[in-house]
């Protein structure tokens, strides 16, 4: 599956942001959050209603899934565990 | 010697442990000036010199998005602290350095503290904190602050950069992609002489990033001229704010690449084990009610022979006073006994359910699991128009309302804060559920008395729920605010945090025993006792209560229990004593009077009123003093009395259309 926002990865896929919608102040916070266009992102937690977790650069964040909507990202392959 | 010190940090990095372990209770909680922000401020003693602690908001930015974040820059640059001192999570570094990067930009004296250097290393991170000094360019001192490890080394630099021994020389961010821009930003700016105290090139930066404040700024101060030429370059370079935070954190991690290892990420942690079970989608929510559902049942077991010491210690100071004053007129023994100790008393037989239910809060807070429990409860909190972090204050509210409101600080949004502020006197305080527990035993079997409470505790959330969808559409329309939270590891919760949250929400509900309630219990008591000689249904308060009565009729009330809610206005646990000194009588035997004088129908109707009606007078100053608007107070006085006014009929009136009373 190709781009889509943050809100429709399914738990345990990774992908990289390429697109940050809404206003200024939104974006704003969220670079200060570490969500920055480029940066990889993973969702820890998606259950498709209600708010999301992720792991974006060493944390973890909640998301709402209106914010999560916002988000634009293309999925990456996932990480193979070492040794495998 | 005394210096200036502020303290900067993200949410949840530790530095309220730190403000606490320097300051511990040499501080002063307040708002800050026309806000609803926490301000912080306490002193310090250490080798002779005199610290003065400042505990800035905690942010993540220094962009003008919220009113912590202009607080926290604002205090720095106009009131020049002589040191600021960044903490940051050494386990979350690349995140928290943004904060730096910026703080950088608007002053070089800065001290970063690294702190949970243990927790970062459990994890398997490796940092070499010299090479981290070097490549930031100022001191970077490690801490364990829950431990109070390297806090002496923290006031050593600081003292010493203050006094200019040590000159931090702050590396400068390369924003190559906007060099031009940014360097014809600061040209303009040069037309002026001064920019209120902001460095010229930190105004510069954020007139490109679209920093509302900074907009002012420069339209107040630049001329027609200079705007112009501000506004031009600002249209071509529409997309700065993404240039500069990426050139911000490629910076980072530039400085971090020699400086920190990670390690790898398949590494499963406590946390996230811990995490698949609190943020289950099924079972969150079960775990989070049984939890609760636990502390409840713990608080009141617990607390309750505690209560029972603390009543029989007031009865026997009544009885000492009386035999003390043996000479002294009756009034003024009756005052002093019936006003001043039983007001007094009353309040503070709560106050052993506050501290324990309080500490228990603090426990869960400070652990990490009330941030899952606010992850957890964002779907039901939609319903209100709020989100998952609203949950602590309507938690807290259920100990007592003040310390609730109190905790809406922690909101972003204006009009989150006072919409939780509204709703918040409809959640049953400890004193309230105290009367209500009381009727539920004298009036009903023990196996309907867990019903009864619990019927009231859903209707009470269902009101709450009702409040909250109104008024938001007819008062406070608009967006929600965007739910962004940091989920923070779970950990050992720090005794000396604990204590101190415990503390100070109970505090809030202490000082209004010292101050409101002795006031109003003697008001109380002398309309009760006068005209002198007049036994109580023909006081002053007696004449008021009846005058009330066709209104209490509407509810099934009669003069009696209309008199006992007016009373409960002051202190909701008034109410209760109110009765007792109608009846003369008190405990099992006032439970039997009662039983002979009104239906358990009635009695149901007044629990239901006594729960919703109207907050306390305390609660009242408090929303006056937080929203800083006496609209907002009487909107809170005034729905709640209308709300259950109707609700209590409603049930009163179908209550007998059945049949039941």
């Amino acid at each position: 599956m190709g781009i889509r926002p943050l809100s429709l990865m399914h738990p345990g896929e990774r992908g990289e942001i390429v697109g940050l919608q809404g206003g200024r102040g939104l974006v704003s916070r969220l670079n200060a959050l570490g969500l920055t266009v480029g940066t990889e992102i993973e969702v820890v937690n998606n259950a498709f209603v209600g708010p999301l977790i992720v792991l974006v650069r060493d944390s973890r964040l909640v998301l709402g899934r209106g914010e999560a909507n916002k988000i634009i990202v293309r999925p990456l392959p996932p990480k193979m565990p070492k040794g495998k | 010697m005394e210096f200036r010190l502020a303290l900067v940090g993200n949410p949840n990095v530790g530095k309220s442990t730190i403000f606490n372990i320097l300051t511990g209770l040499h501080q002063h909680v307040g708002n800050w000036p026309g806000k609803t922000v926490e301000k912080k401020e306490g002193v310090c003693h250490f080798d002779g010199r005199t610290y003065y602690l400042i505990d800035l908001p905690g942010t993540y930015s220094l962009t003008a998005n919220s009113i912590e974040e202009i607080i926290a820059r604002d205090y720095i640059v106009q009131e020049r602290p002589d040191v600021v001192i960044a903490i940051v999570d050494a386990s979350n570094l690349e995140r928290n350095l943004y904060l730096v990067t910026e703080l950088l930009e608007l002053t070089p004296k800065v001290i970063v503290a690294l702190n949970m250097l243990d927790l970062a290393q459990s994890k398997g991170y490796e940092i070499e904190v010299e090479k981290l000094q070097a490549a930031l360019g100022v001191p970077v001192v490690p801490v364990i602050a829950v431990r109070a490890q390297g806090i002496r080394e923290l006031l050593e630099t600081a003292a010493q950069v203050a006094q200019g021994e040590i000159v931090p020389q702050p590396a400068s961010i390369d924003y190559e992609m906007i060099v031009g821009p940014l360097r014809q930003v600061e040209e303009v700016l040069q037309t002026v002489p001064s920019l209120d105290g902001y460095p010229r090139r930190w105004v510069a930066l954020k007139l490109l990033e679209g920093d509302g404040e900074a907009q002012r700024l420069a339209e107040r101060v630049l001329g027609e001229k200079a705007l112009a030429r501000l506004t031009e370059v600002q249209k071509r370079t529409e997309d700065a704010a993404f240039h500069l935070a990426h050139a911000r954190y490629a910076w980072i991690e530039e400085k971090l690449k020699a400086t920190l290892k990670r390690p790898p990420r398949s590494i499963i942690t406590l946390t996230d084990r811990l995490d698949h079970l609190f943020t289950h989608r099924f079972l969150g929510l079960p775990i989070l009610l049984s939890l609760f559902g636990v502390i409840f049942g713990l608080t009141f077991t617990l607390a309750a022979p505690l209560q029972d010491w603390i009543d029989a210690g007031f009865n026997r100071l009544s009885e000492g006073v009386r035999t003390l004053l043996a000479f002294a007129p009756t009034w003024l023994t009756d005052l002093l006994t019936e006003g001043v100790i039983a007001g007094v008393g009353s309040v503070l037989t709560f106050f052993p359910v506050l501290i324990i239910f309080f500490f228990f809060l603090a426990l869960l807070e400070d652990s990490g699991y009330l941030a899952r429990a606010a992850f957890v409860m964002d779907r039901l909190m939609h319903l209100l128009g709020l989100h998952g972090k609203t949950f602590l204050s309507l938690l807290i509210a259920y100990g007592c309302n003040i310390p609730g409101i109190m905790a809406t600080r922690i909101l972003e949004e204006e009009r989150d804060r006072i919409l939780t502020i509204l709703i918040l006197p409809l959640i049953p305080c400890v004193p309230r559920l105290g009367v209500a527990a009381f009727f539920a035993a004298a009036f009903f079997a023990p196996g309907q008395q867990v019903l009864v409470m619990l019927s009231l505790l859903a209707l009470s959330l269902l009101m709450v729920v009702l409040a909250g969808f109104v008024l938001r559409r007819v008062f406070l329309p608009g967006e929600r605010a965007p739910f962004i939270m940091e989920l923070p590891l779970y950990r050992c919760p720090n005794w000396r945090n604990v204590g101190l949250f415990t503390w100070l929400r109970t505090v809030a509900f202490l000082h209004r025993a010292g101050t409101v309630i002795v006031a109003v219990s003697i008001v109380l008591w002398a309309l009760s006792y006068f005209p002198l000689g007049a036994e109580l249904p023909d006081s002053y308060l007696g004449q008021m209560g009846r005058a009330l009565e066709p209104v209490g009729r509407l509810l099934g009330l009669d003069w009696r229990m209309t008199l006992a809610l007016l009373t409960g206005f002051p202190a909701k646990e008034t109410a209760l004593a109110t009765i007792g000194v109608i009846y003369h009588s008190e405990g099992e035997m006032l439970a039997q009077v009662l039983r002979q004088s009104i239906s358990p129908l009635v009695a149901y109707v007044f629990m239901v009123l006594h729960f919703l009606y109207i907050p306390c007078l305390a609660t009242v100053a408090v929303i006056y003093r937080e929203t800083n608007r006496w609209q907002w107070a009487a909107l809170a006085v005034l729905y709640p009395l209308l709300l259950s006014s109707t609700l209590g009929a409603l049930i009163f009136h179908l209550g007998r259309a059945w049949g039941w009373g």
